[in-house]
């Protein structure tokens, strides 16, 4: 196991989450001196549910956890990934990271404790309309496997063994993708369409 | 069957109770102040619980706050 690789995917991986937060922080700073409402007023267009928030975030961090991945892969074939420990480790530690990113993330849908307070009957509609996108998006990725698989594999007649690692970790990325993507449809249909 | 649409007057009740603020609405009827903007909006209707926990509020009836018109 190579310790730097894995301190650099994460120095990486940090330094990208804190860009992509410097980079919201400034362009909701922005956007915020060009039309300051009048003070004392009270808003009329709804700002940002705090899960909408997260949601954002959470496809901001996944976007960064799979174009770390993607970097990855370039320059490995699949059948890598149990041949070389440093490219496994390296991307089961991305999967990893981008998942506990989207489950700290997502906290405020526990509905424990101080969460509640952020979630209510609108985000629970939200939430549970999300899951339309989560089976979409499983829907997909399983066509996209069958086909991808068949096409690939078809002489051969077999799959190589890494290959359900990577269906495992796909599915559970696009579970979470799709959820997110989900919930930032879901609100802006809100706003928009009412329900 | 046309589009239901049910307008309310919770904007107009905050008003007349104090000038009342949305987040303290949102917090004596326990939902978030986005939700009390995306009613008076009229881009939410809400559950039944909730529009009665409203009404109740103002301490009116459930036909005061929310008027049903298809």
């Amino acid at each position: 196991m190579n310790i730097w690789f894995l301190i650099t995917m994460l120095a990486a991986f940090l330094l990208s989450a804190v860009g992509a937060f410097i980079g919201v922080r400034t362009l909701r700073s922005v956007r915020a001196h060009r039309g300051s409402p009048i003070p004392g007023s009270e808003e009329i267009t709804n700002p940002m549910a705090e899960l909408q928030r997260r949601a954002l975030w959470n496809l901001l961090t996944m976007f960064v956890g799979i174009c770390l991945m993607l970097y990855l892969f370039a320059g490995h074939s699949v059948t890598d990934f149990f041949k070389d420990d440093t490219f496994r480790i390296g991307l089961t530690f991305i999967v990893a990271m981008t998942l506990v990113f989207n489950l700290i993330l997502m906290l405020p849908t526990s509905k424990r404790g101080r969460w509640s307070k952020l979630f209510d009957e609108r985000d629970e509609l939200v939430l549970s309309r999300a899951s339309a996108f989560q089976l979409t998006g499983l829907m997909i990725l399983s066509v996209i496997w069958t086909i991808g698989l068949t096409e690939y594999y078809w002489n051969v007649g077999a799959i190589p063994i890494d290959i359900p690692y990577l269906m495992f970790w796909s599915n559970f990325l696009v579970l979470f993708l799709s959820r997110s993507i989900g919930i930032v449809y879901g609100y802006w249909w809100l706003d928009h369409h009412g329900n | 069957m046309g589009t239901d649409v049910i307008f309310n007057k919770i904007r107009k009740q905050r008003f007349e109770k104090n000038e009342m603020t949305q987040q303290e609405l949102a917090d004596a009827v326990g939902c978030t102040r986005q939700t009390i903007i995306a009613l008076e909006a009229g881009k939410y209707t809400p559950s039944l619980g909730l529009a009665f926990r409203i009404a109740r509020l103002f301490g009116k009836n459930l036909e005061e706050i929310f008027e049903y018109a298809e």
